[in-house]
């Protein structure tokens, strides 16, 4: 779910400048060992995947240049081997002394006698210091909206996050973890838009929101589902079931209930969270209508108004019940 | 049943390990059902793979964010699985303890408030706005479930008439402690989940802030991570035996064999609670948690005294 936690990165197809820049840094904070795999096109992903496990046998860590957090879940072809299992043959096979020589850190500056004191101070940092810290600029402080002064944080989410629509960045500025305002941008070069079976679309934006609200084993079966629909093999008893159960799931309705309420648009994006996500289960059940352009430029445009004042949860679970397929989106409206 | 005693020195050493392994078994028994949803085979690989992790983030690189706090981080990471260890500590297997303090219960309160400060330590230190986040998220979840957690525990000292574990397992001859005062197991149970921030209170390690506390964590800090928060669940789910299931208590089967059972079939159930819920929003935990579970067991712990008193127990012991 973050580059600590990743030893392998895969880009599927080809990312714009911006968001090459964004995985790059991505990569630079993934630990040792790790491998890389630049996935261009649908064609060739299978092979490339297959190689995946050799070259992370072989990683050696720090020369490399590669990428950003792996997408954890991999899709796999069915049939196939997992990235997961990827991690379990790198586990065994790495030699421990191969890694000595890289214990050195990624991130690590020159600063340590700074890092001891002036970090551990707590609150005396905010009150005393507004300057740089290694470097980097200190937060500063402004009133919130409780009419409190408290530290206004910067910070972009996206434009690869973990169940994150890739080349999404919601610039926000945060104090405590509240929202205060948000914009919106898309990087990325447009690839062509989904046009393949709506429930396939609809099971992968429930995978996602599963993911976001903790519901990991169900996001799981969420995935494995969209795969067999894609496959043709979907067992409709089971597909039933996993309706059924989320259905009933009162800690997922109490996780998304009342968030991203959207109430004068597009009946396929209307109401809250919980409505959307009722809706793509009957999608992924019985069929529905195909996202279209319009949606994802209506969904973008209303994002902002509804993140402002959220919590950050929210804001992913907010961003995760719009089920956004940028590459629908033609201009970038503003 | 004989009474829970303490046992000699060496058994100290022994609480890692046998803590260790049930953890294990926790975590295998996650990976399991994981696999079920993927729609995977049960194989050697599934179950092998906390411990191919856990060889995984021993070899991986260990990295720290420009400007952190290494020695806060550090010794929070390295306090959780302290406390955790140090919980199990009072927790006697059939009918013996490693340590049979006088004041069992409070001590394994006690390690749990350490997790508070030191999982708001790890994600502090990291310098990291999802650390940060995610530490402070921990703080308001322990808000909301300690204090029904502590009067649990003041039910099951008051029905016991002492602090003692081994008091609370000898109380329970002839009648488990489950039987009445329910209320009070389930609210040990939902805390102990969340002061393992295990789903469904992960918010502190969530998804939706990168893994919060976790988020910049790689290598043997993220493994004494992950594993104390095992080691914490397996703790706790083998701390409701004596509190509330009557210790060794049972038929045919010695006692250390009934206290064994009994602690695996809580941590499946935990286990799978864990798998099938999605996290508890704070803000919806702390409502329910303050206007909800604080109440109840307030009550419960009400009826437990008022039964103690009309029964006419000593309560020198208190």
């Amino acid at each position: 779910m973050a580059p600590a936690d990743a030893d392998l990165l895969v880009v599927c197809g080809t990312p714009g400048p911006r968001l090459g820049d964004a995985i790059e840094r991505v990569w630079s904070q993934v630990p040792a060992p790790r491998a890389r795999a630049d996935v261009g096109s649908a064609d060739g992903a299978r092979d490339e995947l297959d190689r995946v496990p050799h070259r992370l046998r072989d990683a050696t860590g720090a020369g490399h240049a590669c990428v950003s957090p792996a997408t954890e879940e991999a899709r796999p072809e069915p049939g196939h081997g997992t990235v997961a299992s990827a991690h379990e043959v790198q586990a065994h096979e790495v030699q421990a002394h191969e890694v000595q020589a890289h214990e050195v850190q990624v991130d690590e500056v020159p600063t340590h006698e700074m890092s001891g004191h002036e970090m551990s101070g707590g609150h005396d940092m905010h009150m005393m210091h507004v300057g740089e810290v290694a470097g980097l600029p200190m937060a500063d402080r402004a009133p919130d909206r409780d009419g409190l002064t408290l530290d206004v944080l910067q910070m972009s989410l996206g434009p690869v996050l973990s169940d994150w629509p890739a080349g999404l960045v919601v610039h926000v500025t945060l104090q405590g973890d509240v929202v205060q305002t948000a914009r919106v941008e898309v990087v990325g070069e447009p690839g062509p838009a989904w046009d393949g079976s709506p429930a396939a679309s609809a099971l992968d934006g429930l995978a996602q929101l599963l993911g976001v609200c903790g519901s990991s084993t169900a996001a799981r079966t969420a995935r494995r589902l969209r795969d067999d629909v894609l496959a043709g093999t979907v067992d409709s008893a089971v597909l039933h079931r996993f309706a059924r159960r989320l259905h009933r799931s009162r800690t997922l309705r109490w996780a998304t209930d009342g968030l991203g309420r959207l109430d004068d648009g597009r009946p396929d994006l209307a109401g809250d969270a919980t409505a959307r996500w009722l809706r793509w289960l009957d999608t992924a059940e019985h069929g529905g209508p195909a996202p279209d352009a319009g949606r994802a430029a209506a969904a973008v445009t209303a994002l902002p108004g509804l993140v402002e004042g959220r919590e950050l949860a929210s804001v992913r679970v907010v961003v995760a019940s719009l089920n956004l397929d940028l590459d629908a989106l033609v201009t970038v409206p503003r | 049943m004989s009474p829970v005693q303490q046992g000699p020195l060496w058994t100290v050493l022994l609480v890692p390990v046998l803590l260790g392994t049930l953890a294990l078994c926790g975590a295998a028994f996650a990976r399991i059902l994981e696999a079920r949803a993927d729609g995977r085979r049960i194989s050697g690989v599934v179950l092998a793979a906390p411990l191919a992790e856990s060889g995984r983030l021993l070899v991986q690189q260990r990295r720290t964010v420009v400007a952190s706090d290494r020695f806060l981080a550090r010794t929070g990471v390295v306090l959780v699985p302290v406390a955790a260890v140090g919980a199990a500590l009072v927790v006697p297997l059939g009918s013996t303890a490693a340590s049979d303090l006088s004041v069992g219960i409070v001590w394994f309160n006690a390690m749990e408030i350490v997790m508070w400060a030191a999982l708001w330590m790890a994600g502090w230190g990291t310098n990291s706005v999802w650390g940060l986040v995610g530490g402070y998220r921990f703080v308001v979840q322990g808000m909301s479930y300690e204090l029904p957690h502590m009067f649990a525990l003041i039910t099951v000292a008051t029905g016991a008439a002492s602090l003692s574990v081994a008091d609370a397992v000898a109380a329970q001859d002839g009648l488990w402690f489950v039987v009445w005062m329910p209320v009070a197991f389930m609210a040990f149970l939902l805390s102990s989940l969340a002061l393992s921030f295990a789903g469904p209170f992960d918010t502190a390690t969530g998804r939706d802030v990168a893994g919060g506390v976790l988020a910049e964590f790689s290598g043997v800090d993220r493994l004494l991570l992950l594993a104390g928060r095992w080691l914490l669940l397996a703790a706790a789910a083998a701390m409701s035996v004596p509190l509330f299931l009557g210790g060794g208590a049972g038929p045919l089967l010695p006692p250390w064999l009934w206290t064994v059972l009994k602690t695996v079939a809580v941590l499946g159930v935990l286990v799978w609670v864990r798998s099938r819920t999605a996290t508890v929003r704070m803000d919806r935990f702390a409502e329910f948690g303050w206007i909800v579970l604080i109440p109840l067991t307030l009550l419960q712990a009400l009826v437990v005294a008022v039964v103690v008193v009309s029964r006419g127990t000593s309560m020198g012991g208190m």
